[in-house]
């Protein structure tokens, strides 16, 4: 017998135009960022955004496995993002699908730029990321996650990536969708969005919904407004790690 | 210490640890039947019904605890069902490879499975929703976030404080637009445990046999032998593994070793409340 499913609310907007969680349209969730989680990896970083438990864990350059992926030419980045069975309501299947196969591309794409990878031919870049639990928007607080792993583990990078939605809801746009709101169906769409914020380049987008060119622009702009703040947060974070590390020597 | 050391010890590493012990110290310096230092919190996982992450010093260890509902067992219609599932995430260790889980993850799933089943753990009576047709499935899942030797006796203890925290639904049976639906009436209520079974592992490296292995340790060991003990100090399940050979005196002495060491672990999971409010 099936159970019940989650019920949604009534209104996405409360009476004084607040969000449920009680943002206004263009307030990020709270954000708190670590870096070097694991003591295994050669980086990493944690990102609780909202209710989201992201755990980015990096490796390299190393030895490309399996080998037919190596290339003599350039190294590759390699990225896995998975979703633990116990990261959402409903308990999901250990083997990863579709969307985990997806995201895990989109990821990897919305990286490579800030690499220099053709300074590592014939290895990887590696990066695992293992979402302990979700709450919307986990491909791009992975993003963020991931960038800080590359850059805990010392590699020269071009920029930091920063990852943040925006969304639109009854027609509104909103910046950095809850669970509920993403789920939320009328009048609705969401724009993941992943920005190298020191030249505004965009590496990663995607868009579900229906928006018009106005809204388009007008959730671009928003994307780069909370791009910005995060990308001060995820500086911040490193600086903590890294300052406190030389003040101890 | 460097954890990104590969399968291969070499043998000057070998040597050396083996010297160690034949001067009875370990590359760490601890001693013989001490384990390195325990910590338990509830972890970042936020929507699991119960969890704990243990650490055993560079050894973490995630367990979330979630439920489905089926239908019972054919042999236990009066039963729900608990089973256990171990994922080594890739970046626990440099040694991992991403796929499906492999042997070792399957074996430590299936090690920390019978040490909750041998024992009254989980009072399996207390998951029927309704009796021959619908009972809780309980998921214990494990994922290994930092590999630093001996995962066992942490997914097991893990395990343990997880299932002692979680928290289910009372489920009802109702017809909803004439489809038949469970849902939950009321607050969650705790599992409740009835039993405080862990894990002990002893590796046996050369002739010395040691409690708790770290990363080199278990690689270079020759065997290993993981003991569950319950709450009364009866072993509930063992697990041998590796190449070599344990000699019956060796087996009697370790297993009353793993006795005497049983209440420091159950200790820690008595102590555990699972308490969100910091992850």
């Amino acid at each position: 017998m099936p159970l019940m499913p989650e019920k949604l609310p009534e209104k996405i907007f409360r009476e004084d135009g607040l969000r449920l969680d009680g943002r206004t349209p263009d307030q990020l969730r709270d954000l708190r960022i670590e870096i070097g989680v694991l003591k295994t990896a050669d980086g990493s970083a944690m990102v609780c955004h909202g209710k989201n438990r992201i755990i980015a864990g990096a490796y390299g350059p190393r030895e490309v496995h399996p080998r037919h992926l190596a290339q003599s030419d350039t190294g590759i980045l390699q990225v896995q993002y998975r979703m633990s069975t116990f990261s959402v309501g409903e308990r999901k299947s250990p083997a990863p699908g579709r969307r985990e196969k997806e995201i895990s591309m989109v990821v990897q794409r919305a990286l490579e730029p800030v690499l220099f990878l053709e300074q590592y031919p014939n290895s990887t870049i590696d990066i695992f990321i293992q979402v302990m639990t979700a709450d919307g928007g986990t491909r791009c607080a992975s993003i963020t996650a991931a960038a800080l792993a590359l850059a805990d583990m010392g590699i020269p990078m071009r920029d930091l990536v920063t990852g943040v939605a925006v969304g639109k809801i009854n027609g509104k746009p909103i910046l950095d969708l809850s669970d509920k709101e993403d789920k939320w169906e009328e009048g609705a769409a969401d724009m993941p969005v992943a920005v190298m914020m020191n030249e505004k380049k965009i590496t990663l987008l995607q868009l579900d919904g229906q928006v018009s060119m106005e809204e388009y622009e007008q959730m671009l702009n928003m994307a780069l407004e909370g791009a910005k703040k995060i990308y001060e947060m995820q500086k911040e974070a490193l600086r903590k790690k890294y300052n406190s590390e030389l003040v101890g020597r | 210490m460097d954890l990104s050391i590969s399968k291969k010890i070499s043998t000057i590493e070998k040597n050396y640890i083996l010297d160690l012990l034949s001067k009875g110290t370990r590359i760490d310096g601890r001693g013989f039947l001490e384990y390195r230092e325990i910590k338990v919190d509830a972890g970042p996982m936020l929507k699991a019904e119960g969890s704990a992450r243990v650490y055993l010093g560079d050894t973490q260890v995630c367990v979330g605890i979630k439920y489905d509902t089926g239908t019972p067992f054919a042999d236990t219609p009066d039963e729900g069902v608990v089973t256990a599932m171990a994922e080594f995430i890739p970046f626990a260790s440099p040694m991992f490879e991403s796929g499906p889980p492999d042997e070792n993850a399957i074996e430590l799933a299936r090690v920390v499975d019978r040490g909750i089943r041998h024992s009254d753990l989980v009072d399996k009576t207390r998951l029927v929703i309704t009796p021959n047709e619908e009972v809780f499935l309980l998921f214990v899942d494990i994922y290994f976030m930092m590999h630093n030797g001996n995962p066992w006796d942490a997914a097991s203890l893990a395990a343990l404080c997880a299932l002692k925290s979680t928290m289910l639904p009372v489920l009802e049976n109702k017809e909803i637009n004439g489809r038949k639906v469970l849902v939950p009436v009321g607050d969650p209520r705790p599992l409740g445990i009835q039993d405080y079974p862990v894990t002990l592992t002893f590796a046996k490296i050369g002739e010395h046999i040691i409690v708790d292995p770290g990363l080199m340790e278990e690689l270079i060991a020759d065997a290993r032998i993981s003991y569950c003990i319950n709450k009364n100090g009866f072993l509930t399940s063992i697990q041998k593994n590796g190449a070599g050979t344990f000699t019956t005196e060796e087996l009697i002495k370790t297993a009353k070793n793993a006795r005497d060491l049983a209440p420091m672990l159950q200790q820690k999971a008595k102590d555990y409340v699972r308490d969100l409010s910091t992850m």
